[in-house]
């Protein structure tokens, strides 16, 4: 018999090759809407859960044969409500509002934040965070007890530090309070370490084989703020809940996503004990040389174009990526292959088929590409 | 304070982006009757222009070039005031509507754009955010652009760049004004795909493209 989801993805996150290179991909509620109707008879009989806070997608997982399950939990939670109001506050005082755009494949929406609750310094020594204990874990006892056995378990404590300050004061403040207004910051990022640390811990208890941290520091071809910045204010806090983590459960693993351009600051990461970083987009960072400089160390998770190739480009560019990264990416380990974020709706069916043909078609070790 | 000090204070601030300062150190300039005029030229832009190199070198990021911008603006507020008063004009380097295309809503890389246009001495109408074609083109009549800057944070939003190209076209105004397009997901692909006559990935960049722009 084969190997389990779950073992596929021990291997490789030990940096070895397992029989295949494990994947998976999410896909924004609209494409996850229309898989659902579209597969309708096939996901029948396969359990799941959906709950109206989380982007539970269960069932397509198992459907399509994704190595790891995700539990979504913490401030991002708060992006994608199932609620047909135009707009909404969250649990953190946040008001979120959707935009709604229009595509070949249909009308969807993006949610943006319209009011930040701690944009007015007066704000911050009076705010009274969510109570982590709140957070309805029996969504993930659920899927563990399901999946857990045979399925690598991602549990979701996003938005953790950085990303949590723009959050609550804007992106615009944020980046002036990192250089400028540096105790606000700090208290604010602190609010939300303590949060989401806490979650993790319970999360860890619950079973989880891997917690997601991610706050986006990069730009398109540039960090948003100085490596010097950056080593000052946020990773000292990133060293601390990864430590608390790693102090709980010696065999948590632990992955980090920020989009755009982060290479001068991932020895930085690799320090402080990230084992596995996402999405590496390939318009901002060439994966085969992240591979090639940082692979040995640190475990890769994304490289496939949601940006370009899969709205943009063929279902044969869709192929010529997948086969590049695994010829590239693959070889020893230490890749789990992805989109480099969910599936748009802007992504035609023909590509989608495509991502998971050309997978099934290159996957297996030993690579022969 | 001597003049001299003032000056010296001024670019350093801008350069440090002690934006709390400068405001304080114009009005002292102000007061002792230096040329505003001559400031703005001498001082201001030198610093800023420094402040651009700085980060299209990546030694300065994006929350130094916000606040340097930021410092910048208090400063050159007092400063037009000041010109305003003495009823003297500041040599414009040309007119932009500025703003992000409907059905987005970022905001930051559009805004520092159009401050630094401003800080350069060009004469910004900035729109906002979630702009439909329609307004865009109310101001480029109105207001007589010279250029048209459009910025698209989502592969989704970037389409509607060429969609307000399109109608400029409808409505005879394409060769009137000159489109620069910029946002994160363009590429000068995109641009040249609908028709732009100009893509920047950057701030800075966006500033020297539309000095370029203009001596077309």
């Amino acid at each position: 018999m084969g190997l389990s989801s779950k073992e596929r993805m021990q291997i490789a996150m030990e940096h070895k090759e397992a029989d295949m290179i494990p994947f998976q991909a999410t896909f924004v509620p609209e494409v996850d809407k229309i898989l659902r109707k579209k597969y309708a008879r096939e996901i029948e009989g396969i359990k799941g859960k959906k709950e109206e806070k989380y982007q539970g997608m269960t069932e397509l997982d198992i459907l399509f044969g994704h190595d790891m399950l995700l539990l979504t939990y913490g401030l991002s939670t708060g992006y994608y409500r199932d609620t047909d109001a135009n707009a909404y506050v969250d649990e953190w005082d946040i008001t979120w509002k959707k935009i709604p755009y229009k595509t070949i494949n249909g009308d969807g929406y993006y949610t943006e934040i319209v009011r930040f609750p701690l944009a007015d310094d007066s704000k911050i020594d009076s705010y009274i965070p969510p109570d982590p204990g709140n957070e309805d874990m029996g969504y993930a006892e659920e899927v563990i007890k399901n999946y857990g056995k045979d399925y690598y378990i991602c549990g979701i404590i996003d938005c953790s530090i950085f990303e949590a300050l723009k959050y609550l004061r804007g992106i615009t403040q944020s980046l002036i309070d990192i250089v400028a207004n540096k105790d606000i910051a700090h208290k604010v990022m602190d609010i939300s370490v303590d949060y989401h640390l806490k979650l993790g811990l319970k999360l860890i208890d619950r079973g989880v084989d891997l917690l997601w941290l991610a706050d986006d520091i990069g730009g398109e071809h540039t960090l948003l703020m100085s490596p010097q910045v950056f080593r000052e204010m946020i990773k000292p806090k990133m060293g601390y809940m990864i430590g608390e983590l790693k102090k709980k459960s010696k065999d948590i693993k632990v992955a980090f996503h920020s989009d755009g351009y982060i290479e001068p600051v991932i020895d930085d990461l690799i320090e402080v004990g990230v084992d596995l970083l996402n999405p590496i987009q390939p318009e901002s960072m060439d994966p085969s040389f992240i591979k090639k400089r940082y692979g040995k160390k640190i475990c890769l998770w994304g490289t496939v174009s949601t940006q370009q190739t899969l709205p943009f480009g063929t279902s044969e560019d869709v192929e010529y990526e997948i086969r590049e990264r695994i010829k590239t990416c693959g070889p020893g380990g230490g890749f789990l292959l992805a989109p480099t974020h969910n599936i748009q709706l802007d992504v035609s069916f023909e590509n989608i088929q495509a991502f998971y043909d050309a997978i099934k078609k290159y996957r297996n070790y030993p690579i022969k590409i | 304070m001597s003049a001299e000090e003032i000056k010296k204070q001024l670019y350093e601030n801008i350069l440090s982006g002690d934006f709390e300062l400068t405001g304080g150190i114009a009005v002292k300039a102000v007061e002792e009757n230096m040329d505003p005029l001559i400031i703005i030229n001498e001082t201001l832009v030198p610093a800023i222009e420094l402040v651009g190199e700085k980060f299209s070198k990546k030694e300065y990021f994006l929350p130094d070039l916000m606040r340097s911008a930021s410092a910048m603006k208090n400063a050159i507020e007092i400063f037009e005031k000041e010109i305003k008063t003495k009823g003297i004009e500041r040599k414009t380097m040309g007119k932009v509507i500025i703003g992000t295309v409907k059905g987005d809503i970022h905001e930051i890389g559009k805004s520092i754009v159009s401050s630094l246009l401003t800080a350069k001495g060009f004469k910004v109408v900035d729109l906002g955010v979630d702009v439909d074609s329609e307004t865009f083109i109310k101001n480029v009549i109105n207001e007589k652009a010279d250029i048209l800057g459009m910025s698209a944070l989502l592969p989704i939003t970037m389409p509607y760049q060429g969609k307000v190209i399109e109608d400029l076209k409808l409505k005879n105004l394409r060769n009137k004004v000159k489109v620069m397009v910029g946002g994160s997901p363009v590429t000068q692909e995109h641009a040249d795909r609908i028709g732009a006559d100009g893509y920047a990935d950057n701030a800075v960049s966006a500033v020297k493209l539309a000095e370029k722009l203009m001596q077309e």
